[in-house]
């Protein structure tokens, strides 16, 4: 019987045209308990084999359920039909790919055996806990949910101009939430980790008990927590805060398919779009913030990832690529092209997107704070083809005479990315990749890590008005 | 059934095998859900076609009981040995977890003679390959037809589904389906001035008109992207705010589904308990009710994710709380019966969510409501979409106002960047809320919604 990487070879190698074969893979264990009562647990297994041609200056897409090579051999040909017929509508064909060393033989990230021999008993018992922990925290929780979800991805990338990849990584993630109540006043918060590698790389930076003390007690903290008046004002970003800002309003703008749509980042190269104190990266491996939940080695075309510095000292540097828009902008392709299942076609998407620590430390950012705010804890957010970026934060606390003062509840925040990251003035030296629960969304979910240091801006917060 | 009745045979064959091999293992109940799926679809990317791609595959979902344990797998493989597989782990997977009382499935149910079977057509399912490309060029001609316009991305999809639901207490449905879809995203350039990008999806299960109604939305979205290059500064204030169907969709109805979900309910997370039904929670303008049984909606279902049929359903009429939307789950929590409201597919257990929630108008056209209102106010925020939060447990909003448009003494002079919202969802459908216009919109062909007026909302300008 051949292997998978035997079978992709020999289709490729009979192929006419380009031909990018992708086997792929996905087994996913989900575990949820919620106010004691275990609500779910369950098993999925998704795998097949995607096919990719580019023919007559064209891309033909088709995928397989079955590894079989009559199946495989039924889908290249499908692909063929795909490629030949939109080509004849194309108004640009698609040139020659850039030749790049692309990757060959296994790359698989640590933690993947481990996870794997972990039972799914202990899983569970430590999500039981988390929740039971957070429930029990206050009288005033009145729900409490935890869940954990690990993927396994296993890929053999097989290209007819020569990559050959065999890889293999898991990513985990475990997520808190409580709903506090008092006097008919509710409020909620949630805590959420997310991994590439083994069980216990989760809990490098807070320990599930931690995570469960602090969701329940800022749930409960909020329920008298006053609103926050709107405007623009001076703002600490959290590293999580400041992973949606790189990710959302400038990874999406650099994104090249992004940028040749005629997002904001366009003609920019070259020119300064930020304070001289940021340095913005998207990453397959960080190397100082190992486990990132967006690692990667090679990406769906066969390509090596690396550190792609986006923005150096404040200059736009280099958009994100895949092979194709490498070649429109003469440049090598960066290892950005990624597919969520195998019978998805690549997109361009982010990896471990990151601005670089400085040199403060944070207490002394706060302390030379007269008037502002510390913002933390995402809610999630999106961006704009402008730049104008939202971000939602659960915790917002105010800053006066160089001190944490009042708590208030959760704050929208925005404003147009290049100007907002102009204003920067401080950058921390502690440094956390903190958004790896989180899924990119762009017509496929991608799984992605963001992170940073403190950073003090101006920004406009939406509040009340009186 | 048509043409997909040898992919139905082996849904139903499969299904078979899984629910006794699950009862076998000694399960005491067992439930499958199995779709097949084919698709075409033609992409557009950067100003051009991208890509043309065709998918085809079964995926099947085993879940099963055993005094209160559950558990749950899926594959995307029917072969004997992964059928296999999938009943072992199942059964693996229900002796780890603990019972809970609320795990159930529901017994057989009729679906209703009134429900109407528009889920196929014959005519869509054959539609040929040239048809489908020379709807595509129309598509992405119509829209780029003004250099202003940059088209990010695009895709018109052809497909065709079966879907089945077996479970061991006798409950056997099968629908197939054919759908048409499209949607575009992209934003305008002129000179200097970059609008905001926007997006829309559509969906059509009959080739009757596909090819004007795809013309005429292209148009609609153009021309709505174009018109937001006239740009302009924004106030801060608070009081009266209108929003489109569009924002109503994106805040409103998406806060309040948390709220009417029953799920929330039983776990003590909604705004609202059992007992306020028949009680007066909202302004006494609001009606709202979930349609299952229009073709032209994405969530078209004639029966749910667990088999139950699916019928329309009242939550507020007149400001009064008339029903929680409900799975088995929530049912068996809340002792009330399914109201056909399980969502999830078969790589999910069930969950709750909505069909179509439709909110209904008022009396009066939103051309004389914006006429009138804007001449009595200096400034006038009205929301077009919404890019922000909804809080699902306070209500609370807070986001930006993207595409709003600013009006002056009865002119809507032009599109603001940059201008946030907030307020309380509850308290704008309560005592805030100062009209619904006559008309109402489908949004996305989810939704339909009229225009909201309402004070009190902050408005935050640059």
């Amino acid at each position: 019987m051949k292997s998978p990487q035997e079978l992709l070879q020999m289709v490729a190698d009979k192929s006419p045209c380009f031909t990018e074969l992708r086997y792929h893979s996905r087994e996913t264990q989900t575990v949820q308990v919620q106010n004691g009562l275990v609500k779910q647990i369950k098993s999925s297994v998704l795998s097949g084999v995607g096919i990719r041609v580019l023919i007559d200056g064209a891309w033909g897409f088709a995928s397989t359920s079955l590894l079989t090579l009559p199946a495989l051999e039924a889908a290249l040909k499908q692909a063929i039909e795909c490629g030949k017929s939109i080509s004849q509508m194309k108004r640009a064909k698609v040139g020659k790919l850039p030749e790049v060393k692309l990757a060959r033989g296994v790359f698989q990230l640590p933690g993947y055996e481990e996870l794997r021999a972990m039972p799914l008993e202990k899983k569970l018992h430590a999500v039981r806990e988390a929740e039971s922990k957070a429930r029990k925290a206050s009288i005033q929780i009145q729900s409490a949910n935890s869940s954990y979800q690990e993927i396994f991805e296993d890929k053999v990338t097989v290209t007819s101009d020569g990559a050959s990849a065999a890889s293999k990584l898991a990513r985990s993630e475990l997520r808190v939430n409580t709903v506090a109540e008092d006097h008919g006043q509710m409020s909620s918060a949630h805590q959420a980790v997310g991994r590439t590698g083994n069980w216990e790389c989760l809990f490098n930076e807070r320990s599930i008990d931690e995570l469960s003390d602090i969701t329940a007690k800022l749930s409960v903290d909020l329920l008298k927590a006053p609103h926050i008046p709107g405007g623009k004002h001076t703002v600490i970003l959290s590293p999580s805060i400041v992973g949606l800002l790189a990710h959302e309003a400038i990874g999406h703008t650099v994104e090249a398919d992004f940028v040749l749509s005629g997002s904001v980042a366009k003609d920019k190269i070259g020119q300064s779009i930020a304070s001289p104190l940021i340095t913005l990266c998207d990453s397959g491996l960080v190397p100082t913030a190992p486990h990132g939940g967006g690692d990667l080695e090679v990406d769906d075309e066969g390509v090596p990832t690396q550190v792609t510095k986006v923005i150096d000292q404040g200059i736009l540097v280099s958009y994100l690529h895949n092979r194709e828009s490498a070649a429109l902008f003469g440049v090598a392709p960066t290892g950005n092209a990624r597919a969520w299942l195998y019978h998805d076609e690549p997109l361009i998407r982010m990896r471990n997107t990151y601005i670089e620590p400085g040199n403060q430390s944070i207490e002394e950012i706060i302390a030379s704070t007269e008037n502002g705010y510390l913002i933390d804890v995402p809610l999630g957010g999106q961006a704009d083809a402008t730049g104008e970026f939202m971000f939602g934060a659960q915790k917002v606390t105010k800053i006066e005479n160089g001190k944490l003062t009042t708590l208030y509840r959760g704050a929208t925040i925005s404003g147009q990315a290049f100007e907002v990251l102009s204003t920067a003035d401080a950058v921390s030296k502690e440094f956390q990749l903190d958004l790896g629960s989180g899924y990119c969304g762009k017509g496929q979910p991608a799984k992605v890590d963001a992170g940073g240091p403190y950073i003090r801006v101006k920004t406009t917060i939406g509040g009340v008005q009186s | 059934m048509n043409t997909l009745k040898k992919q139905r045979t082996q849904l139903e064959t499969s299904a078979s095998e899984l629910l006794k091999a699950a009862l076998k293992s000694g399960m005491q109940q067992a439930e499958v859900v199995a779709v097949y799926s084919q698709a075409s679809k033609i992409s557009m990317e950067k100003q051009d076609f991208q890509l043309a791609s065709t998918d085809e595959g079964y995926s099947i979902g085993l879940r099963v009981i055993h005094d209160g344990h559950q558990g749950f797998t899926s594959h995307n493989s029917l072969s004997a040995a992964d059928l296999k597989w999938m009943a072992a782990k199942a059964t693996e997977i229900a002796r780890i977890s603990e019972p809970n009382p609320y795990a159930s499935i529901p017994k057989p149910q009729r679906i209703p003679d009134t429900a109407p079977t528009l889920g196929w057509d014959e005519a869509l399912f054959q539609l040929s390959m040239p048809t489908q490309k020379e709807w595509a060029l129309k598509l992405y001609q119509t829209v780029t037809s003004d250099k202003r316009f940059l088209l990010n991305e695009g895709a018109l999809q052809f497909g065709a589904d079966c879907v089945l639901v077996m479970n061991s207490l006798g409950i056997h449905q099968v629908h197939a389906g054919t759908s048409a879809s499209w949607s575009l995203m992209g934003m305008a350039r002129d000179g200097n001035i970059l609008t905001s990008f926007d997006y829309f999806s559509r969906i059509a299960r009959q080739a009757r008109r596909l090819g004007d109604k795809i013309v005429a939305d292209a148009i609609a979205f153009r021309d709505e992207i174009i018109s937001d290059l006239v740009q302009g500064p924004s106030q801060s204030y608070r009081g009266v705010v209108a929003f489109s169907p569009r924002a109503v969709s994106e805040i409103f109805l998406s806060g309040l589904s948390s709220h009417l979900n029953g799920r929330s309910v039983l776990e003590n997370q909604g705004h609202w308990k059992l007992q306020d039904i028949e009680k007066t929670v909202l302004n006494q303008k609001i009606r709202l009710e979930d349609q299952p049984w229009y073709a032209d909606r994405f969530g078209y279902a004639l029966f749910d994710r667990e088999g139950t049929p699916t019928r329309p359903l009242s939550l507020i009429d007149q400001g009064v709380l008339r029903n929680f939307a409900l799975d088995s789950y929530a049912a068996a929590g809340l002792k009330r019966p399914t109201t056909g409201h399980a969502a999830g597919s078969s790589t999910t257990l069930p969950s709750v969510g909505f069909h179509s929630l439709s909110l209904a108008g008022g009396e009066t056209p939103w051309k004389t409501i914006i006429r009138d209102l804007s001449a009595a106010k200096e400034n006038l925020l009205v929301v077009n979409r919404f890019s922000g939060q909804v809080d699902s447990t306070t209500g609370d909003f807070s986001g930006v106002a993207k595409g709003g448009h600013w009006w002056q003494h009865g002119e809507r002079v032009y599109t603001v960047n940059e201008t946030l919202i907030s307020g309380n969802i509850f308290d704008t459908l309560g005592s805030g809320l100062v009209e619904l216009s006559q008309e109402t919109l489908l949004v996305n062909s989810s939704e339909d919604c009229p225009y909201l007026v309402a004070d009190g909302i902050s408005v935050t300008g640059r």
